[in-house]
């Protein structure tokens, strides 16, 4: 009910906030760092089906890269490195951490970023459709689909779609952000062929995002449509839209509140989506980097994956400000 | 190390390493091929070929897996190359290739290496002795820790006699030295390495970017993962057939196949077993079957698991391992598994690397002779369930299996099933690789399925089945000794004599068959899809890449991209 | 008298349920004249509610107003009318100020917004033009600071404030009728008395007829000139307010009056009528208050009674009209 707030309470608030992200990206980098050195193996481990790596030589490796100091003393130089914005060395991919994390990074931001814009406006407007004619024929068929695709593993749904589109129908290329000869091709041809390319991976992406989102835009309208205030449109001479604009506009609130939470699993879906598409992003690269313990690689996809889940549920806090005012302070 | 490993664990071995490179099989194209009319044989064409993974550096001393060692392949050269019939004894089967020819000291203990004059780098330098210098500096610098190294341990130097003669001096008098001198190093540029850091070999240029000598000069490795190579127009062992390669990272096996269904990529290797059928449905798709020195197999440990020096409970026993053996059809687990791709494994040595004509009696599935044995190790009790005792031990067995590989568990869980006909219970452990690796290192196992990648040399067959494999970090995962398969091993790898190696060979691998260290089950031929157009010729048991630069595709097939020519930019 | 402003007549309302049809408005008939109030009473559940809701066709899912019912508004045969010709009845000529005003009103709009929308669905009003009759309205109806006010949420107002919102809402357009169904239940008794006072000032000042709906017969006292009273899905007694309170005739009436707490009262516990309203899906034969009656003899068992003038303006649904010496001392 404080309408009006001090500016300086405000502003401890939003330190406050920071200081919070902070210490879970943090919290999420040690634990990554940490676990990583504990499991099995390390970046020159033997390979299964190789004859085994001398120990002498693994011992050197190992010195050279002194993973052979005790574990704080390389926890306190790792956060030395990171604080001068030294990421340190990728093993997986034999470059630099930075160099790999600003090639893999914004694919998966623009990949994820559209797939997650459509996934919320297409999941809305089908959940809406759906809350207002509960139970109709048209609401059942959308149901189930969305019941299908929600349930569907990824990687099945990813392979279908590429089975259909690509070779079925062959109206779509089947992998890669561009075609082979893409170097080859005249301007007009290679944007045509990049954007050809992203159509799979990014309907992959939002079929599976639209069924999350449509299935809780359905419920939470449906309780919006139960609501009095709903009547009340109805009784001030609204028509049927505008009364429906009512009940969405309210449904909205619940649903935002989840896109929090489902933003994780659509990453999730995305290190399938990048693996069968061969979009090589975050995902796949950092699900690599795990099995090929690439230490700093990893520490740096969590530093940076979790900023990025911060970031997100600071917008999806935003939304939730715009779109209920109730939780406007 | 790295990577990720596909779905099949199939990187390259040091032991592939040994003998990898080897001949081009199917190379020497210019003779076999009739030469028809001119203008069928004119060069052109682009190829497109799908890696099922990640190549990480181009820098030869680093190279390990198939991906890179399929790139690397095309741009760099060996000295000379070992012929199609791997055979690492006969000199006179090596073809040249950087050296144009060699000459053996009087006391065989060094081998001076002409250059071939022609020979230039891509970026125009002259090809001279010390580049021959300082690769193998490189790659025996223990700060660079190339995987290689270990192969090259009887090359005790090389030097320079003058800039077109490189003489590389031996420790000891050995069968293979020629073989260890030119397949394993690629040479690299010195002028391009002068200010590399052997302890950080990856971050030079090189690493990506490579110049070397190869039929195809580099030209790109795109953000993205596309690596393109251009026809050396001017190289010294001729222009390649093809004026491009075009590398592409697929690293999901299913999505490269629709690729090649879809003529997206021209290449993929391998198949999966499942869409051979598809595969030869599919008009503009030719499937090649290539065979491999590779084998795989459930490794038994004969020692009490967590490296003690007590024989295993229930492993120890050789009526046990014979009875397990007797007990596994592995030709029905090949076709379960494989179809008719695989073949059923007879023991420790694929059988193109066997004599010809050579006889080898496997333990042949009979499940008489293995309840016999069983009985007669006292395995005599049977409980409830059907699994046999002996003194309150249950005759129960746990197989690491890697968490990536398919085909491993499949064959493991039809294993477990003939195994319950005869009373042995097998318990399966789905296992991620590092963690798998782990505890066969600390010998903390009773069985794991693995397989092995023999190098023509067959010096693997030492590390991994006689008592100098037997050290903490060795590969004798089994910790089988036996005087007789040791001794022979070693008359094999020692002899001069082609005559005397034949004999030894087979009574080593006899021996080790017979004492049932492990259960072979299939030596792999690996299915590789070809788009209809390209002539591959034979594809090589070293790796498919060893003929890239035969392949050719006829004028009149030629499609779009076969036509973009030698420009590089749109 | 011959044209009233609203006349229902033999209104049926029935829910389909699975002990089969509830008849839970059974044939309902009265009229009103422009300016007048009247005073709906009853027990929740005795279908007043539901009466009104039928007046604007807003019956809740599953409802349906029987065919022979007839609803005439301003000479309109509301039942019959396309949803065009009601939408523009609806918060403009006939409008209704609902109970709840925290769930009536949405919860995500600003209140100017919701009173403003009013204007712009029924007038040719700019978006502005509306605001500021909204504002106007929201003074008028007694909100201080109303440029302020009208910009804030619902949540953001007290319980009394929230209820002038709505009352401004219905009223904004000047309609002939407005009808108030328990316009003052959810708020304590000093905001009560000022919500009475506002809306019978309003009511002064534009001359609209008023239906009050309420179980509360001390705010029909204050307020309405009429009442009905509804008992069980019918009419049980009609009457003057004066008549009513000196002299009811029904014996459920007589119950709701000694029921009433006055202020001077000096009795402990209210008077409750004994037993419970029978179930719509079974109404008895006969009479269907007779279960709670004093006064029931054998025919009220049998005989439904008819809604039987006792006075000029007074009608009463007994059978102690015909047989008044059976009344019971």
């Amino acid at each position: 009910m404080s309408a009006s707030e001090s500016g300086a309470s405000r502003r401890w608030r939003a330190l406050r906030r920071i200081l919070q992200a902070l210490f879970v990206v943090w919290g999420a980098a040690t634990a990554a760092f940490i676990l990583l050195r504990l499991a099995p193996g390390d970046p020159y481990a033997t390979q299964i089906d190789e004859l085994p790596i001398p120990a002498e030589a693994r011992a050197a490796w190992r010195a050279e890269r002194a993973l052979d100091a005790p574990l704080a003393t390389q926890y306190v130089r790792w956060l030395g490195n990171v604080a001068r914005g030294n990421l340190g060395w990728s093993t997986l991919a034999e470059r630099p951490v930075a160099d790999v994390l600003v090639n893999v990074l914004p694919r998966t931001l623009a990949l994820m970023g559209i797939a997650l814009l459509t996934s919320l406006a297409g999941g809305m407007l089908l959940g809406a459709w759906q809350g207002t004619r509960a139970g109709s024929t048209g609401d059942q068929a959308v149901s189930a689909t969305t019941l299908v695709l929600y349930s569907l593993p990824e990687f099945w749904l990813a392979m279908l779609l590429l089975q259909l589109f690509a070779h079925g129908l062959d109206w779509l290329p089947a992998t890669g952000l561009v075609s082979a000869d893409y170097d080859y091709l005249p301007f007009r041809a290679q944007v045509r062929d990049r954007l050809a390319h992203f159509v799979l991976p990014w309907l992959t992406l939002s079929l599976l995002g639209v069924s999350v989102f449509a299935r809780f835009q359905r419920s939470s309208m449906l309780e919006a449509w139960r609501e009095p205030f709903v009547r009340t449109a109805r009784a001030k001479g609204l028509a049927e839209r505008g009364v429906r604009w009512h009940a969405w506009r309210t449904s909205l609130v619940p649903v935002l509140g989840v896109a929090g939470l489902v933003f994780p699993s659509l990453v999730s879906g995305a290190v399938f989506v990048e693996r069968v598409f061969a979009w090589p992003g975050m995902g796949y690269t950092t699900v690599q980097a795990v099995g090929a313990r690439d230490y700093e690689f990893v520490t740096a996809a969590v530093v940076t994956g979790s900023a990025m889940t911060v970031i997100g549920s600071l917008l999806v806090d935003g939304l939730l400000r715009l779109a209920d005012p109730r939780v406007r302070a | 190390m790295t990577a990720h490993r596909p779905s099949r664990t199939r990187r390259l071995p040091l032991a592939t390493a040994l003998l990898a490179g080897a001949a081009l099989w199917g190379c020497g194209g210019d003779t076999e091929r009739p030469a028809t009319a001119g203008e069928a044989d004119a060069p052109g064409g682009t190829v497109f070929v799908a890696l099922i993974g990640d190549p990480k550096t181009l820098m030869t001393p680093l190279v390990r897996s198939e991906h890179e060692q399929a790139v690397a392949e095309v741009v760099y050269d060996r000295l000379a190359d070992i012929g199609p019939a791997l055979d690492v004894m006969d000199e006179r089967s090596f073809t040249p290739r950087l050296a144009s020819g060699w000459q053996w000291a009087d006391d065989s203990m060094s081998i001076a290496f002409t250059l071939d004059a022609r020979a230039r780098w891509h970026d125009g330098a002259p090809v001279i002795a010390d580049d021959v210098r300082r690769t193998f500096a490189l790659y025996t610098d223990p700060r660079v820790l190339s995987g290689t190294a270990p192969l090259l341990a009887n090359i005790d130097s090389v030097s320079v006699r003058d800039s077109a003669t490189a003489v590389f001096w031996f420790k000891r008098r050995a069968p293979q030295q020629l073989y260890d001198a030119v397949h394993h190093m690629y040479v690299m540029p010195a002028h391009r390495l002068q200010d590399a850091d052997p302890a950080n070999l990856a971050a030079s240029p090189l690493s990506r970017a490579p110049v070397g000598t190869g039929r195809f000069r580099f030209v790109r490795w795109s953000a993205d993962g596309r690596i393109e190579m251009l026809a050396d127009t001017a190289n010294y062992r001729g222009r390649p057939s093809l004026d491009r390669v075009i590398y592409e990272v697929v690293p999901e096996t299913g999505s490269a196949i629709v690729k090649l269904f879809t003529g997206e990529s021209d290449f993929v290797a391998p198949l999966m077993v499942q869409s051979l059928e598809q595969a030869a449905n599919t008009p503009q798709v030719r499937v090649h079957v290539y065979p491999s020195l590779r084998y795989q197999l459930m490794t038994f440990n004969l020692r009490a698991p967590g490296g003690s020096r007590a024989p295993h409970p229930i492993l120890g026993d050789v009526r046990v391992r014979r009875a397990l053996a007797h007990a596994t059809d592995n030709e029905r687990i090949v076709r379960a598994v494989f179809d008719t791709i695989g073949q059923p494994a007879l023991g420790p040595v694929p059988r193109r690397a066997l004599p010809e004509g050579a006889t080898i009696r496997p333990l042949a599935f009979d499940t008489a002779a293995a309840r016999a044995l069983l009985d007669s190790a006292g395995w005599t009790t049977v409980g409830a369930d059907g699994v046999r005792m002996k003194d309150g031990t249950r005759l129960r067995l746990e197989v690491l299996v890697p968490g990536t590989s398919e085909n491993r568990n499949r064959m493991a869980v039809l294993l477990q099933d003939q195994w319950r006909a005869v009373g042995a219970e097998l318990v399966l452990q789905r296992l991620e690789v590092n963690a798998l690796v782990e505890r066969l290192e600390a010998r903390r196992f009773d069985a794991v399925m693995n397989g092995w990648n023999l190098s023509p040399g067959l010096v693997g067959l030492r590390q991994v089945w006689t008592s100098l494999g037997l050290d903490a970090d060795g590969s004798n995962y089994a910790a089988y000794t036996s005087p007789v398969a040791d001794a022979n091993v070693d008359s094999t790898l020692l002899t001069f004599d082609p005559v005397v190696r034949d004999r030894t060979l087979q009574r080593a691998v006899q021996a080790i068959i017979d004492d049932a260290p492990a259960i072979w089950l299939v030596e792999d031929r690996f299915p590789a899809g070809v788009h209809a157009r390209i002539d591959v010729g034979t594809l090589s048991p070293l790796g498919w890449w060893h003929g890239v630069a035969e392949w050719r595709i006829p004028a009149d097939q030629r499609i779009d991209r076969d036509r973009i020519g030698l420009r590089t930019t749109p | 008298m011959t044209r009233h402003l609203l006349t229902v007549h033999d209104l049926r309302v029935a829910f389909a349920t699975e002990a089969g049809p509830a008849r839970a408005v059974d044939g309902v008939s009265f009229t009103m004249n422009a300016g007048e109030t009247v005073g709906l009473v009853g027990e929740s559940g005795c279908g007043k509610s539901l009466t009104a809701l039928s007046l604007l066709r807003l019956v809740p899912d599953g409802g349906r107003i029987a065919p022979g019912s007839r609803i005439t508004f301003e000479e309109q045969d509301v039942l019959a009318m396309p949803e065009r010709t009601l939408r523009a009845l609806r918060g403009h000529r006939l409008s209704m100020i609902f109970q709840e005003p925290m769930t009536a009103l949405n919860p995500v709009l600003t209140v100017g917004d919701q009173v403003a929308e009013v204007v712009r669905v029924h007038t040719t009003a700019s978006a502005g033009e509306a605001w500021t009759r909204a504002v106007d309205m929201l003074a008028q109806v007694g909100i201080p600071d109303p440029a302020a006010r009208a910009r804030q949420y619902p949540h953001e107002l007290s319980g009394g404030m929230r209820q002038r919102v709505m009352i401004a809402m219905a009223l904004i357009l000047e309609p002939a009728l407005v009808i108030a169904d328990e316009p003052t239940t959810a708020l304590d008794v000093t905001i009560q008395a000022q919500i009475l006072e506002l809306l019978r000032d309003l009511r002064d000042r534009t001359g609209m007829a008023l239906l009050l709906i309420t179980h509360d017969l001390g705010v029909v006292a204050e307020m309405a000139s009429r009442v009905l009273v509804m008992y069980a899905g019918e009419v049980v007694e009609e009457a003057p307010v004066a008549l009513l309170f000196d002299a009811p005739g029904h014996p459920y009436t007589e119950g709701l009056l000694a029921a009433v707490p006055t202020l001077d009262s000096t009795r402990e516990r209210l008077h409750t009528i004994p037993g419970t309203v029978p179930a719509a899906t079974a109404w008895p034969a006969g009479c269907r208050f007779r279960d709670r009656c004093a006064h029931a003899w054998e025919r009220c068992t049998t005989e439904p009674p008819a809604l039987a003038q006792l006075g000029p303006a007074h009608r009463v649904r007994c059978h102690l009209v015909q047989e008044p010496e059976r009344r019971r001392a």
